[in-house]
């Protein structure tokens, strides 16, 4: 165990018979943006908290910056936490809040200029609970911050947020990662562990099914891309199946598999020389999505991303 | 080093500025509760009490005794013939309490002898403790030699009340008590269980906050609170109902020990819930007994012996006490006594309240 920012090896939490996490193994290097990615009740949250020593594991190692769990009052001066679902002090404003949290740590950084980084500096002066969620966020994100720590934990930092939002808080990630911070990021959305991420695991009930660099994943688990030719109809079918025959219809839209023997020029001239018609030509490539089904046959999203 | 626990004790008072409702119920209850007790036992109020007594004396002495009560303006003396029979009379008329007067009471007086007066009362009846509360006044207003006791009336010979004792006076601190237990256990319960459920504790436990300095914090904010009520109470005592009471340093350091231990208490309570319907509950629950069963409404002495001994048992009733000793009887050994016991409370709390408060939601 050296090189690694986090390290863990066979982490186990059981909550009685529930077993939440079942034996994981990972490290989080340094700079790295790297995900927890996987559906509520995996897992996610019960691991970050482990590793921000507020649970304590049933078994297996971790070491945050060198450090055992042991040593929790020295870690957490060197972490900032986002939890899930976070709250401040609803009648406190913005730099109120933020400067509690500050506060609390014996060499704060300036709150003032975490506010202009969170881009809040013109609603400092605003109670918490009148903001909207990702200005809310966006406090929890400075808050976690007070500390200049060396890994930040942001335990599913977007769930509830409208896409707008979700961008801003997706920018302030990449932020952190240009500043050279390790970021431990937990998420249920796949297109955003695939656009922040340099390293993912997936876990599914309490275990990782998968891990890589997003391209990596989806290299060796996704299936191959697919083109649509739009509006294509029984005509494009035709001609293309003596060639591509496990091409397919779907509507009046065709769907035709590429694999590395075939190109996408192929297939226009066959539909040209058949003098086909059609509307444009999509190339969908494989996603996260694509991975997590076809390896548990599930769907990732619980189906509550839209309730809030 | 940072004090993490002034940090928070700032962030509590801008809270506390912004929300009215905390601030109605934290002041109205003890305003509302002097004014209540003000306007049914001062003077100028409509609560006046009939007593019916038998002087088989007659002298100077009993007269002088039925003066003083009249002179409180609470009491309608009303003298029964002296041929009746007294149970008779309290039959008829369905009574719930009755003097009599012995014939020689006046003489054993002024003989510098024990002199026995004989109260019979109804012990559930409100009016008759009340009545039984000022009749002990009285008495002892009158002469502090008198020191003999019918099985009823009971004078506590170190009890030396200050000149001027009215009723409401033994009220005072048992308001300021009840204040003290009530606004702490409520507001500590309330704000635990509203952090834990909104993930604030999470969140202060990924800081170096530890909990011993979160309590601190709040012990502080008490006490800052406990000492506004004491300022309120007090002055709405002496201003509209000409109370007259000691504020001395006992009493002050009552108060600190008294905030130090609901505060604590209300800790370790809020430990055992989850939710906020759950709180209510739960504060009812340790407030109601405690509101009731320590003396606050009723001298202690007159309540019958087994709640005599459950009130022992209640921590409320060291405070009352003490701050009663301290502010009314100037007795500092019992002072003394009760800041003893709620001190000792106040640490077996904390470290319960410490153990037992969980910072996450499980
Ligand atoms: N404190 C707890 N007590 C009992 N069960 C828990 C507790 N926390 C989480 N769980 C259970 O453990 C599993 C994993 O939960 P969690 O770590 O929150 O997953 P995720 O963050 O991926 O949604 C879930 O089945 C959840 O119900
Ligand atoms: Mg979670």
């Amino acid at each position: 165990m050296s090189e690694g920012h986090i390290e863990v090896k066979g982490l186990r939490k059981e909550y009685g018979e529930l077993i939440a996490v079942d034996g994981i193994d990972f490290t989080v290097r340094k700079g790295q943006v790297f995900s927890l990615l996987g559906p509520n009740g995996a897992g996610k949250t019960t691991t970050v908290e482990i590793l921000e020593c507020l649970r304590t594991p049933s078994a297996g190692e971790v070491r945050i910056l060198g450090m055992g769990l042991e040593q929790s009052s020295k870690i957490k001066r060197r972490v900032g936490v986002l939890p899930q679902g976070f709250n401040a002090f609803d009648r406190l404003t913005v730099k109120e809040n933020v400067d509690y949290f500050a506060g609390m740590f014996d060499d704060p950084v300036d709150t003032e200029e975490l506010l202009r980084w969170v881009k809040l500096e013109k609603r400092k002066k605003e109670l918490f609970k009148n903001l909207s969620g990702g200005m809310k966020q966006r406090v929890g994100i400075a808050m976690s911050l007070v500390n200049d720590p060396e890994i930040v934990f942001l335990d599913e930092p977007t769930t509830g947020l409208d896409p707008g939002a979700r961008r801003d808080v997706w920018r302030m990630v990449q932020g952190l990662r240009d500043q050279g911070k390790t970021v431990l990021l937990t998420t249920h959305y796949m297109e955003e562990a695939e656009a922040l991420s340099d390293y993912i695991c997936i876990m599914n009930k309490g275990r990782i099914i998968c891990r890589g660099t997003p391209r990596e994943i989806i290299n060796e688990h996704g299936a191959d891309p697919v083109a649509i030719v739009k509006a294509a109809g029984d005509k494009g079918l035709e001609a293309l199946i003596g060639r591509f025959p496990d091409c397919s219809l779907m509507e009046d839209n065709l769907k035709v598999p590429i694999h590395n023997s075939r190109r996408i020029a192929d297939i226009l001239n066959i539909l040209d020389d058949a003098e086909v018609h059609y509307d444009e030509v999509i190339i969908k490539k494989s996603t996260l999505e694509d991975v997590f089904l076809k390896l548990t046959g599930e769907e990732l999203r619980g189906g509550e991303e839209d309730e809030e | 080093m940072r004090s993490r626990a002034l940090v928070d004790f700032k962030a509590t008072v801008l809270e506390f500025k912004r929300s009215p409702e905390a601030i109605f119920w934290t002041f109205a209850f003890p305003i509302v509760l002097m004014l209540l007790f003000g306007a049914i036992y001062s003077g100028g109020g409509t609560g006046t009490f009939n007593l019916y007594v038998q002087d088989h004396d007659d002298s100077d002495e009993s007269r002088d005794l039925l003066e003083s009560l009249r002179a409180t303006g609470v009491v309608n003396v009303r003298l029964v013939n002296t041929t009746l029979d007294a149970d008779q009379v309290i039959k008829d008329n369905s009574l719930t309490s009755f003097l009599t007067i012995p014939s020689g009471f006046g003489a054993n007086l002024s003989a510098n002898e024990s002199a026995v007066l004989e109260f019979r009362k109804d012990p559930s009846s409100q009016s008759a403790i009340t009545l039984y509360s000022i009749i002990n006044a009285a008495v002892q207003q009158m002469d502090p030699g008198l020191k003999n006791v019918t099985p009823l009336i009971s004078v506590e010979e170190e009890s030396l009340v200050s000149e001027r004792f009215e009723f409401l006076d033994f009220f005072l601190p048992g308001v300021l008590a009840l204040t003290i237990m009530n606004s702490t256990v409520n507001y500590m319960i309330f704000t635990i269980v509203e952090y834990r459920n909104r993930g604030i504790f999470r969140k202060m436990m990924t800081t170096p906050l530890r909990r011993p300095e979160w309590l601190a914090s709040r012990i502080m904010w008490q006490m800052t609170i406990s000492f506004i009520s004491l300022v309120l109470i007090w002055a709405i005592g002496v201003y509209l109902f000409d109370i007259a009471v000691t504020v001395n340093l006992m009493t002050l350091a009552l108060i600190l020990a008294g905030t130090a231990l609901f505060t604590s208490m209300g800790m370790a309570a809020a430990g055992l819930i989850k939710d906020e319907q759950g709180a209510g509950a739960l504060a009812g629950a340790v407030t109601f007994p405690m509101m009731f069963l320590a003396g606050i409404f009723f001298p202690l002495e007159v309540m019958p012996e087994y709640l005599q001994t459950i009130a022992k048992f209640i921590p409320l009733t060291y405070l009352a006490e003490g701050l009663r000793d301290s502010m009314i009887y100037g007795n500092m050994a019992g002072a003394w006594f009760n800041l003893a016991v709620i001190s000792g409370l106040a640490v077996v709390f904390a470290a319960l309240g410490t153990v037992l408060t969980r910072w996450k939601e499980e």
